[in-house]
């Protein structure tokens, strides 16, 4: 029998209590690199989830169509065929084309709505892009900096909230014209504030945790703390919150086309479908249900994800959440 | 005044062998989470006679807050599992629902929480929250509460008590706040009183103070402490008895001087040994290693074996039986040994 | 072991930093506020010490003594309001950002919460190396996956670790890992901040034990704040106690501890409940041979029982 007085000076770890630990990723929330980086499991989490996998499908394939086969099906929603004009849906006599019905101009309304879901999400996808980005950076900077440079900030910001969106879209469309690009830029602007204030915010109480403390006598520079400490945790944040604002985005846009101020033919998204298809609801339910539907399609599975993308961030939550839906998958056995 | 001096001013009258207040038997807290399932406490057996303080020292892990949870029937019920049964004055209240537990919350059975803070109601003076109790609990009337609270001021040391009820909790130190507690736990006048770290987060000047106040009142007031602690200096200086918990099991149990002077269980030897107080140079500082589990899955085979120095495969194998060594209990195949081993 | 750059020597047992007259006003309320109760608060009032090469220097007090902010002075990460900090020679309130993140190299700090030192999404091999990118030159890319292991030996924890975040990490394993982050530059002063005093007892002693050996084998100096007078006692070559902001009493330990000459060090040491327990324990002892009773609390006496 050893000594009772020999204990080990505790300068290794015990194996054994080690592997207590680490056999269970579940334990404090993150798992280790055995399984693979963060970033994989995380996506095998995902497969795993039916209603967000969906939603993530259905996001995932219409930026596909945006970006690939969209072009092609310029033609088929500008060409005029009276013919069709007000065909009903649900029908192949005229060709696949019109399989969702045409419009008053006989022009295809599957076309028109690939056409439009690219206008619609280059739209939606520009203004979360510039309004995430520079939001949140300027938020950072000012939750991180303090002072006047942050009160300054945050107060303009508070100017823009106070702005009605519409009342500001006007102001800049009759200035600079109609277009895409200005489309984008009002939006992005009447958005901003969001990011700035949520980043400001979380910065404001990053910057007090102690890692940054440590980093900073460790010698690194303002700019290398916002970067690589306070980012990392501000990312998520603004990322859940992109994916809920892209669903806003689209239905502002489709507002804002619906009421005459956004897209002007033959630029279409879907809320000048759904515009357009406004007067003739009685006659042809179709011009406005499918875009309405896909509207609301999108900025539901928006939604869902976000939920997905923000219990992924947090590092209590993700851990939980891997240990529910991969219950054997990670883990060494716990029992040594 | 000291602590010495405080005991010779008043003697408890414990001429007659006191009755058992607390009976616990077979106490078991499990919880099912989505990390599997964890046993937080295991099969626990302690008794408690009136007036007696038993200090419950452990680490984090040891399952000693989710004891003194238990005791009160505030282990949630899902995801909670208490089972196993606990006799306060002749009456079963493990498992009891809410109503026949209210019965004893407050008037038997008192807690005091570690943090004094998170424990008062920021948006209520003190005097109303002191009073609440007395209103609801006792019946009395404003006017009678009004007066008992002033009282219960003074009792727990807080001076100028008749103005400061009308102050808000963030107004008072740490240390005053926790005097408040105490007096809220008291005021229905309970047997018992659990508390549960109260002095951790408090300055050591403080600590004593409290630790005091808390002496004193187990006098005048003829009530029993369960005193929940990770110090053991602490529990030395207000406990009779102490249980030692690792791993949500008891390893030893005993009255404090006997644990301390000569312990049965390697490792309430081992805690004491690494305690800086009783070394005069760090190189003889001697560290257990590895660290205590945070969530207990493993059900066989003694707790503390993966960092024990005298481990033997039995230890691993089967669970350790209670041995009843002098006037401690231990749970160790090899409690004589440690116990008569050089201290 | 790593390369230090030792251009200056200092001798040791002589001064490597001294603090001069150090005090920290802190105006709370706000820029608008008009209450009275919000005053400026002194946490730090003209604080004078010497610290010695190889040393270790405590600075006990109880909370809003100033101690952890006195820490925080030390490195510069809280401006003092006046006063100046001397390390080797330069002023270190003098220094511009430049000039300060290169003494940054020599003096490092170990912080007091283990839980929320160590960011939560960077892994453990980023924390440790985070230092060699600040400082480049210091380190070549290609060895800090051999340094990053050394430094994890050294501290006791098996290099499988690096690849891990710090959420799967015990408190004393992420002290730990604190630790080497900090040795990773090999400094020569550390500034600890209640290094044990988050952790479980059992873990207190490996940590501490840890700490000191790595003090011996690489002549480090190390202040030690803490409000653990036991633990002090036996770390400690020289203490100062602090009390709102000010030194109440600075010696050698042993000093201070027997002999102390203030009243407020005198009112501490009585507090410590392992001192008291000493106290009462020997007046118990020999109420024993009095009374001839069992061992019980000494706060409340039963008489014997049968």
């Amino acid at each position: 029998m050893k000594n009772l007085h020999d204990l080990t000076p505790g300068l290794v770890v015990d194996d054994s209590t080690a592997s207590g630990l680490l056999g269970d990723p579940t334990l404090g929330g993150s798992f280790d690199t055995k399984s693979g980086t963060l970033k994989w499991v995380r996506l095998r989490v995902l497969l795993k989830m039916p209603v967000q996998l969906t939603a993530a499908l259905w996001l995932v394939s219409l930026v596909v169509v945006a970006l690939t086969i969209a072009p092609l099906f310029e033609t088929a929603a500008n060409v005029q065929n009276l013919e069709v004009r007000f065909l009903a849906p649900f029908s192949l006599d005229h060709g696949w084309l019109n399989v969702l019905g045409a419009d008053g101009l006989g022009r295809s309304e599957l076309g028109q709505l690939i056409v439009g879901t690219r206008t619609s999400f280059l739209i939606a996808g520009g203004v979360v892009v510039v309004s995430a980005t520079i939001g949140s950076a300027i938020g950072m900077l000012c939750g991180y900096a303090g002072g006047w440079v942050d009160a300054s900030l945050m107060r303009l910001a508070d100017v823009i909230v106070a702005l009605p969106t519409l009342l500001l879209a006007l102001a800049v469309l009759f200035v600079l014209g109609t277009s895409i690009i200005n489309l984008v830029i009002v939006l992005a602007l009447s958005r901003l504030p969001v990011y700035m204030r949520t980043a400001e915010a979380q910065t404001r109480s990053l910057r007090e945790r102690t890692f940054v403390e440590a980093s900073r006598s460790l010698g690194a520079s303002s700019r290398r703390i916002i970067v690589k400490d306070i980012a990392p945790l501000v990312l998520p944040t603004v990322l859940t919150l992109a994916m809920l604002e892209l669903a806003g985005v689209i239905l502002a846009a489709a507002g804002l086309s619906f009421l005459g101020l956004g897209l002007q033919r033959p630029d279409v998204d879907w809320g000048t479908l759904v515009a357009d298809g406004r007067s003739y609801l009685t006659v042809a339910w179709w011009l406005t249900v499918f875009p309405g539907f896909a509207i609301a399609l999108t900025a539901l599975a928006g939604n869902l994800l976000a939920n997905w993308v923000r219990a992924m961030g947090d590092p209590n939550q993700s851990g939980r959440l891997v240990a529910k839906i991969m219950p054997k998958g990670n883990r060494e056995p716990v029992d040594k | 005044m000291s602590l010495i001096e405080e005991e010779e001013a008043a003697q408890p009258d414990l001429t007659e062998s006191p009755e058992v207040l607390l009976r616990v038997e077979n106490l078991s807290v499990d919880f099912q989470s989505e990390r599997g399932h964890i046993y937080a406490v295991r099969s626990l057996n302690f008794t408690l006679r009136a007036g007696e303080v038993l200090a419950v020292l452990g680490e984090s892990g040891s399952g000693k807050s989710v004891t003194s949870r238990a005791l009160m029937g505030l282990v949630p019920s899902p995801p909670g599992r208490v089972t196993g049964s606990i006799v306060f004055e002749g009456h079963e209240i493990a498992g009891a629902d809410e109503r026949h537990l209210e019965n004893f919350r407050g008037k038997g059975i008192a807690m005091v929480f570690q943090d004094s803070l998170d424990s008062l109601n920021p948006v209520y003076t003190v005097g109303s929250q002191l009073t609440e109790i007395l209103r609801v609990r006792a019946k009395s009337s404003s006017k009678a509460a009004q007066a008992e609270a002033v009282r219960l001021m003074s009792e727990v040391g807080i001076p100028n008590g008749a103005e400061r009820l009308h102050d808000y909790p963030h107004q008072f130190s740490g240390g005053m706040r926790q005097r408040i507690c105490i007096a809220m736990g008291i005021a229905l006048k309970p047997r018992l009183l659990i508390a549960d770290e109260p002095t951790t987060a408090l300055d050591v000047t403080v600590q004593a103070g409290i630790l005091r106040l808390l002496a004193g009142l187990r006098k005048s007031a003829r009530m029993a402490m369960i005193f929940v602690t990770h110090d053991i200096s602490v529990a030395q200086l207000i406990a009779d008895r102490v249980m030692v918990m690792y791993a949500g099991q008891v390893v030893e149990e005993g009255p404090v001087g006997d644990l301390v002077a000569a312990s049965a269980h390697p490792y309430t030897r081992a805690l004491l040994m690494s305690q800086p107080g009783l070394v005069d140079n760090w190189r003889k500082l001697k560290p257990i290693g590895g660290s205590p589990p945070e969530n207990v899955r493993k059900l066989h085979g003694c707790p503390f074996a993966p960092r024990c120095p005298i481990a033997q495969p039995e230890c691993i194998a089967s669970d350790p039986p209670y041995v009843t060594v002098g006037q401690q209990r231990s749970r160790c195949f090899f409690a004589e040994d440690v116990h008569s081993g050089p201290r | 072991m790593a390369r230090v750059d030792r251009s200056l020597e200092v001798a040791e047992g002589e001064t490597i930093l001294q603090a001069v007259s150090l005090s920290k006003e802190f105006s709370g309320g706000g820029a608008f506020s008009r209450h009275k109760a919000d005053r400026k608060t002194l946490a730090v009032d003209n604080v004078s010490f010497d610290l010695r090469k190889g040393e270790t220097l405590a600075v006990v007090g109880e909370s809003g003594s100033g101690k952890s902010t006195l820490a925080r002075m030390l490195l510069n990460l809280i401006e003092p309001t006046s006063g100046s900090v001397l390390y080797q020679g330069r002023d270190l309130t003098k220094l511009h950002a430049r000039q300060m993140r290169d003494v940054r190299r020599h003096l490092q700090m170990i912080f007091q919460d283990p839980y929320s030192s160590l960011h939560p999404t960077h892994t453990i091999f980023e924390i440790v190396s985070e230092g060699w990118r600040i400082h480049r030159g210091v380190e070549r890319p290609q060895n800090y996956r051999h340094r990053v292991d050394q430094l994890l030996e050294q501290v006791g924890l098996p290099s499988a670790y690096a690849r891990m975040y710090p959420a799967r990490l015990s408190g004393g394993e992420r002290q730990r890992v604190a630790i080497a982050r900090a040795l990773a530059l090999s400094p020569e002063t550390l500034v600890l901040d209640e290094p044990v005093s988050s952790l479980d007892v059992s873990i207190q002693a490996q940590v501490i034990k840890l700490l000191m050996t790595l003090q011996e084998e690489l002549g480090l100096t190390y202040v030690f704040i803490s409000h653990d007078l036991a633990l002090v006692r036996v770390v400690a070559d020289r203490v100062i106690v602090m009390s709102a902001g000010r030194v109440v009493e600075f010696g050698e330990t042993e000093d201070v501890y027997t002999r102390p000459k203030s009243d407020y060090t005198r009112s501490l040491l009585e507090s410590s409940p392992s001192v008291l327990v000493e106290r009462l324990s020997r007046a118990r002892a020999n109420e024993r041979t009095r009374l001839g009773s069992t061992g019980e609390g000494p706060i409340a006496q039963a008489p014997p029982r049968g």
